[in-house]
Protein backbone atom coordinates (compact mmCIF):
# COMPACT_ATOMS: atom_id res chain seq x y z
CA UNK A 1 0.00 0.00 0.00
CA UNK A 2 1.55 3.73 -0.58
CA UNK A 3 -0.09 6.53 1.38
CA UNK A 4 -0.35 10.20 0.27
CA UNK A 5 -1.31 12.28 2.55
CA UNK A 6 -1.53 16.26 3.36
CA UNK A 7 -3.76 19.36 3.89
CA UNK A 8 -6.85 20.36 2.48
CA UNK A 9 -6.06 21.70 -1.63
CA UNK A 10 -2.16 20.82 -1.34
CA UNK A 11 -2.47 19.24 -4.97
CA UNK A 12 -2.00 15.09 -3.47
CA UNK A 13 -3.82 14.34 -6.44
CA UNK A 14 -1.29 15.50 -8.70
CA UNK A 15 1.13 14.77 -6.77
CA UNK A 16 -0.17 10.87 -6.85
CA UNK A 17 -0.58 11.33 -10.39
CA UNK A 18 2.96 12.49 -11.53
CA UNK A 19 4.64 10.23 -8.94
CA UNK A 20 2.91 7.32 -9.85
CA UNK A 21 1.86 7.74 -13.28
CA UNK A 22 -1.68 7.46 -12.65
CA UNK A 23 -4.61 8.57 -15.42
CA UNK A 24 -7.77 10.39 -13.55
CA UNK A 25 -9.44 7.24 -15.11
CA UNK A 26 -6.95 5.11 -12.48
CA UNK A 27 -8.30 7.24 -9.15
CA UNK A 28 -11.51 6.64 -7.23
CA UNK A 29 -12.33 9.91 -5.88
CA UNK A 30 -14.55 9.43 -2.50
CA UNK A 31 -17.94 11.07 -2.30
CA UNK A 32 -21.04 11.54 0.52
CA UNK A 33 -22.60 9.03 -1.40
CA UNK A 34 -20.29 6.47 0.30
CA UNK A 35 -19.52 4.10 -2.50
CA UNK A 36 -15.88 2.46 -2.74
CA UNK A 37 -14.53 1.31 -5.93
CA UNK A 38 -11.92 -1.31 -5.49
CA UNK A 39 -11.04 -2.05 -9.01
CA UNK A 40 -8.95 1.59 -9.78
CA UNK A 41 -5.62 1.64 -8.68
CA UNK A 42 -5.95 4.63 -6.04
CA UNK A 43 -8.74 5.82 -3.78
CA UNK A 44 -8.97 9.58 -3.30
CA UNK A 45 -10.33 11.60 -0.23
CA UNK A 46 -10.53 8.29 1.86
CA UNK A 47 -11.87 10.74 4.43
CA UNK A 48 -14.82 11.39 2.91
CA UNK A 49 -15.82 7.48 2.88
CA UNK A 50 -14.86 7.64 6.82
CA UNK A 51 -17.34 10.91 7.60
CA UNK A 52 -19.77 9.54 5.46
CA UNK A 53 -19.64 5.73 7.54
CA UNK A 54 -19.79 8.04 10.51
CA UNK A 55 -23.11 9.43 9.26
CA UNK A 56 -24.96 6.26 9.12
CA UNK A 57 -23.48 4.91 11.89
CA UNK A 58 -21.28 2.30 10.36
CA UNK A 59 -18.41 1.16 11.85
CA UNK A 60 -14.87 1.59 10.03
CA UNK A 61 -11.84 -0.39 11.75
CA UNK A 62 -13.21 -3.68 10.80
CA UNK A 63 -14.60 -2.64 7.97
CA UNK A 64 -11.37 -1.87 6.45
CA UNK A 65 -9.86 -5.03 7.97
CA UNK A 66 -12.32 -7.46 6.08
CA UNK A 67 -11.02 -5.73 2.51
CA UNK A 68 -7.87 -5.64 3.66
CA UNK A 69 -6.42 -8.17 1.10
CA UNK A 70 -7.94 -5.96 -1.36
CA UNK A 71 -6.34 -2.39 -0.51
CA UNK A 72 -2.91 -3.58 -0.20
CA UNK A 73 -1.82 -2.75 -3.96
CA UNK A 74 -3.73 0.62 -3.59
CA UNK A 75 -2.23 4.13 -4.00
CA UNK A 76 -4.69 5.87 -0.58
CA UNK A 77 -5.02 9.82 -0.89
CA UNK A 78 -6.10 11.25 2.14
CA UNK A 79 -6.71 14.62 3.73
CA UNK A 80 -4.89 15.23 6.83
CA UNK A 81 -7.87 16.86 9.04
CA UNK A 82 -5.81 15.98 12.75
CA UNK A 83 -3.89 19.39 12.90
CA UNK A 84 -6.84 21.52 14.04
CA UNK A 85 -8.72 23.19 17.62
CA UNK A 86 -11.06 19.80 18.59
CA UNK A 87 -14.38 20.33 16.72
CA UNK A 88 -17.32 21.34 18.72
CA UNK A 89 -19.80 18.88 16.99
CA UNK A 90 -19.19 15.40 18.02
CA UNK A 91 -19.79 14.13 14.71
CA UNK A 92 -16.99 15.64 13.40
CA UNK A 93 -14.68 14.80 16.84
CA UNK A 94 -15.37 11.22 16.03
CA UNK A 95 -14.62 11.65 11.93
CA UNK A 96 -11.01 13.02 13.18
CA UNK A 97 -10.43 10.37 15.85
CA UNK A 98 -11.42 7.33 13.25
CA UNK A 99 -9.12 9.66 10.30
CA UNK A 100 -6.73 9.48 12.63
CA UNK A 101 -6.88 6.11 13.89
CA UNK A 102 -7.25 4.39 10.39
CA UNK A 103 -4.45 6.25 9.00
CA UNK A 104 -2.19 5.34 11.60
CA UNK A 105 -3.18 1.59 11.04
CA UNK A 106 -2.56 2.34 7.04
CA UNK A 107 0.75 4.35 7.86
CA UNK A 108 2.36 1.32 9.55
CA UNK A 109 1.42 -1.36 6.92
CA UNK A 110 2.33 0.36 4.30
CA UNK A 111 5.24 0.09 2.08
CA UNK A 112 5.22 4.29 1.08
CA UNK A 113 4.34 6.94 2.85
CA UNK A 114 4.51 10.30 1.67
CA UNK A 115 3.14 13.73 2.80
CA UNK A 116 2.31 16.52 0.20
CA UNK A 117 2.60 20.36 1.27
CA UNK A 118 1.85 23.11 -1.18
CA UNK A 119 2.59 20.72 -4.42
CA UNK A 120 5.48 19.10 -2.87
CA UNK A 121 5.56 15.32 -1.85
CA UNK A 122 8.16 14.54 1.29
CA UNK A 123 8.66 10.89 1.52
CA UNK A 124 8.14 9.97 5.17
CA UNK A 125 8.57 5.90 4.84
CA UNK B 1 14.94 34.78 -7.07
CA UNK B 2 11.00 33.74 -6.16
CA UNK B 3 10.47 32.27 -2.49
CA UNK B 4 7.82 30.92 -0.72
CA UNK B 5 7.20 31.03 3.57
CA UNK B 6 3.85 29.16 5.00
CA UNK B 7 3.22 28.51 8.41
CA UNK B 8 0.38 28.81 11.48
CA UNK B 9 -0.10 31.54 13.22
CA UNK B 10 2.48 33.06 15.33
CA UNK B 11 4.95 31.13 14.04
CA UNK B 12 7.45 33.75 13.23
CA UNK B 13 6.91 33.12 9.45
CA UNK B 14 6.73 36.87 8.93
CA UNK B 15 9.97 37.54 10.70
CA UNK B 16 11.86 34.98 8.98
CA UNK B 17 10.64 36.68 5.54
CA UNK B 18 12.45 39.98 6.74
CA UNK B 19 15.47 38.33 7.14
CA UNK B 20 15.76 36.68 4.40
CA UNK B 21 14.49 39.74 1.84
CA UNK B 22 16.77 41.24 3.52
CA UNK B 23 19.42 39.20 2.77
CA UNK B 24 18.72 39.14 -0.31
CA UNK B 25 18.52 42.68 -0.48
CA UNK B 26 22.19 42.94 0.69
CA UNK B 27 23.19 40.33 -1.92
CA UNK B 28 21.95 41.70 -4.68
CA UNK B 29 22.36 45.42 -3.52
CA UNK B 30 19.02 46.81 -4.10
CA UNK B 31 15.88 48.28 -2.13
CA UNK B 32 13.80 46.99 -0.11
CA UNK B 33 9.91 47.24 -0.87
CA UNK B 34 7.14 45.77 1.80
CA UNK B 35 3.92 45.01 -0.61
CA UNK B 36 1.37 45.51 2.41
CA UNK B 37 -1.91 43.77 1.98
CA UNK B 38 -3.82 43.94 5.07
CA UNK B 39 -7.11 46.31 4.53
CA UNK B 40 -7.84 46.73 7.96
CA UNK B 41 -11.76 46.61 9.37
CA UNK B 42 -11.63 47.23 13.33
CA UNK B 43 -9.22 48.32 15.70
CA UNK B 44 -7.80 44.71 16.55
CA UNK B 45 -6.69 44.64 12.51
CA UNK B 46 -5.12 48.50 13.13
CA UNK B 47 -2.94 47.24 15.86
CA UNK B 48 -1.81 44.14 14.24
CA UNK B 49 -0.38 46.51 11.28
CA UNK B 50 0.79 49.02 13.57
CA UNK B 51 2.85 45.80 15.52
CA UNK B 52 4.12 44.82 11.72
CA UNK B 53 4.95 48.51 10.97
CA UNK B 54 6.75 48.26 13.86
CA UNK B 55 8.97 45.21 13.24
CA UNK B 56 10.16 46.37 9.94
CA UNK B 57 10.94 49.85 10.96
CA UNK B 58 14.89 50.51 10.77
CA UNK B 59 15.08 47.49 8.02
CA UNK B 60 15.14 50.13 5.32
CA UNK B 61 11.62 48.80 3.68
CA UNK B 62 9.46 51.28 1.18
CA UNK B 63 5.92 50.17 2.31
CA UNK B 64 3.50 49.94 -1.03
CA UNK B 65 0.33 49.24 0.03
CA UNK B 66 -1.24 47.42 -1.99
CA UNK B 67 -3.72 44.11 -0.96
CA UNK B 68 -5.74 43.06 -4.72
CA UNK B 69 -3.37 42.89 -7.63
CA UNK B 70 0.42 41.58 -8.02
CA UNK B 71 0.16 43.70 -10.91
CA UNK B 72 -0.40 46.64 -9.91
CA UNK B 73 2.20 46.53 -6.97
CA UNK B 74 4.94 45.40 -9.64
CA UNK B 75 4.02 48.85 -11.65
CA UNK B 76 4.75 50.55 -8.56
CA UNK B 77 8.58 49.11 -8.62
CA UNK B 78 11.95 51.06 -9.38
CA UNK B 79 13.77 47.68 -10.75
CA UNK B 80 16.14 45.57 -8.83
CA UNK B 81 14.14 45.52 -5.66
CA UNK B 82 13.60 42.83 -3.02
CA UNK B 83 9.78 42.64 -2.68
CA UNK B 84 8.68 41.05 0.79
CA UNK B 85 4.89 40.23 0.03
CA UNK B 86 2.61 39.28 3.50
CA UNK B 87 0.55 37.66 2.70
CA UNK B 88 -1.75 35.82 0.24
CA UNK B 89 -3.64 34.99 2.58
CA UNK B 90 -4.94 38.81 3.01
CA UNK B 91 -5.18 38.64 -0.54
CA UNK B 92 -7.42 36.44 -1.46
CA UNK B 93 -9.40 37.46 1.20
CA UNK B 94 -9.45 41.02 -0.05
CA UNK B 95 -10.38 39.91 -3.47
CA UNK B 96 -13.30 37.55 -2.41
CA UNK B 97 -14.68 40.42 -0.26
CA UNK B 98 -13.57 43.38 -2.07
CA UNK B 99 -15.35 46.64 -0.18
CA UNK B 100 -17.60 44.41 1.75
CA UNK B 101 -19.36 42.45 -0.88
CA UNK B 102 -19.08 38.66 -1.78
CA UNK B 103 -17.21 38.64 -5.07
CA UNK B 104 -18.10 35.27 -6.76
CA UNK B 105 -16.13 36.08 -9.70
CA UNK B 106 -12.97 35.98 -8.21
CA UNK B 107 -11.32 32.70 -9.21
CA UNK B 108 -7.59 33.25 -8.80
CA UNK B 109 -7.17 32.62 -12.57
CA UNK B 110 -4.94 35.54 -13.26
CA UNK B 111 -2.86 34.90 -10.07
CA UNK B 112 -0.23 32.83 -12.43
CA UNK B 113 0.56 35.12 -15.06
CA UNK B 114 0.31 38.17 -11.88
CA UNK B 115 3.37 36.42 -10.02
CA UNK B 116 5.42 35.88 -12.87
CA UNK B 117 4.84 39.52 -13.99
CA UNK B 118 5.62 40.52 -10.66
CA UNK B 119 8.52 38.53 -10.40
CA UNK B 120 9.76 39.61 -13.79
CA UNK B 121 9.87 43.36 -12.19
CA UNK B 122 12.11 42.74 -9.30
CA UNK B 123 15.16 40.91 -8.39
CA UNK B 124 13.44 39.08 -5.53
CA UNK B 125 10.15 38.61 -4.41
CA UNK B 126 9.08 36.71 -0.91
CA UNK B 127 5.73 36.03 -0.48
CA UNK B 128 4.55 35.05 2.78
CA UNK B 129 1.01 32.92 3.70
CA UNK B 130 -0.76 30.84 6.34
CA UNK B 131 -1.36 27.39 6.50
CA UNK B 132 -4.93 26.48 7.57
CA UNK B 133 -5.58 23.20 5.65
CA UNK B 134 -5.54 20.17 7.94
CA UNK B 135 -8.48 20.84 10.73
CA UNK B 136 -11.53 18.54 10.63
CA UNK B 137 -14.37 21.08 9.99
CA UNK B 138 -16.98 20.55 7.49
CA UNK B 139 -16.95 24.03 6.25
CA UNK B 140 -19.87 26.12 4.48
CA UNK B 141 -19.40 27.04 0.63
CA UNK B 142 -17.83 30.18 1.11
CA UNK B 143 -15.39 29.11 3.62
CA UNK B 144 -14.62 26.07 1.78
CA UNK B 145 -14.17 28.20 -1.85
CA UNK B 146 -11.30 30.59 0.38
CA UNK B 147 -9.61 27.46 1.39
CA UNK B 148 -9.60 26.01 -2.18
CA UNK B 149 -8.51 29.58 -3.80
CA UNK B 150 -5.83 29.93 -1.01
CA UNK B 151 -4.63 26.21 -1.47
CA UNK B 152 -3.91 26.64 -5.33
CA UNK B 153 -2.63 29.95 -4.89
CA UNK B 154 -0.39 28.50 -2.62
CA UNK B 155 0.49 25.42 -4.86
CA UNK B 156 1.46 27.77 -7.94
CA UNK B 157 3.41 29.85 -6.19
CA UNK B 158 5.40 26.87 -4.07
CA UNK B 159 6.05 25.27 -7.54
CA UNK B 160 7.28 28.38 -9.35
CA UNK B 161 9.31 29.29 -5.80
CA UNK B 162 12.78 28.61 -5.89
CA UNK B 163 12.90 28.47 -2.19
CA UNK B 164 9.65 26.99 -0.32
CA UNK B 165 10.41 26.78 4.04
CA UNK B 166 7.86 25.78 6.23
CA UNK B 167 7.63 27.43 9.80
CA UNK B 168 6.20 26.06 12.64
CA UNK B 169 6.70 27.58 16.60
CA UNK B 170 9.86 29.04 14.34
CA UNK B 171 11.56 26.12 13.12
CA UNK B 172 12.26 25.99 9.62
CA UNK B 173 12.07 23.55 7.42
CA UNK B 174 13.28 23.80 3.93
CA UNK B 175 10.87 21.93 0.98
CA UNK B 176 13.04 22.90 -1.74
CA UNK B 177 16.58 25.16 -2.41
CA UNK B 178 16.55 25.19 -5.87
CA UNK B 179 19.46 27.89 -5.72
CA UNK B 180 21.22 26.49 -2.83
CA UNK B 181 20.33 29.70 -0.62
CA UNK B 182 22.69 29.70 2.47
CA UNK B 183 20.24 29.21 4.86
CA UNK B 184 22.27 28.39 7.33
CA UNK B 185 23.47 31.68 7.84
CA UNK B 186 19.99 33.47 7.68
CA UNK B 187 18.68 31.00 10.36
CA UNK B 188 21.68 32.38 12.71
CA UNK B 189 19.86 36.19 12.19
CA UNK B 190 16.67 35.31 12.65
CA UNK B 191 17.45 33.19 16.00
CA UNK B 192 19.67 36.04 17.41
CA UNK B 193 16.79 38.28 17.98
CA UNK B 194 13.60 37.37 20.13
CA UNK B 195 11.29 38.86 17.63
CA UNK B 196 8.21 36.98 19.05
CA UNK B 197 8.77 39.17 22.09
CA UNK B 198 8.44 42.68 19.93
CA UNK B 199 4.30 41.41 19.37
CA UNK B 200 2.79 42.62 22.11
CA UNK B 201 -0.30 41.48 23.31
CA UNK B 202 -2.16 38.99 21.18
Amino acid sequence: MIIVFGGAYQGKTDFAKAEFGLADSDIFECTEDGSLDLEKKAVSHLERFILKRIRDGKEVFGYFEEIADKLKDKIIICDDICCGVVPIEKEQRLWRDNVGKQMQIFCRGADEVYRVYCSLGERLK
Amino acid sequence: MLVFISGGVKCGKSMFAQHISRFLAERDNGGLVYGATMMPMDDEDRKRISRHVEDRSGWGFRTIEEGLSLAKLADQLFGGETVLFDSLTAYVQNNMFFEGDYHPEFDASSFKEDLQYLCGKCANLVVVSDYIFSDAIVYEDLTERYRMLLGKVQCECASAAQLVAECSYSNIKIWKNDNRLDIGRIKEMFYSVNSYLTYGDI
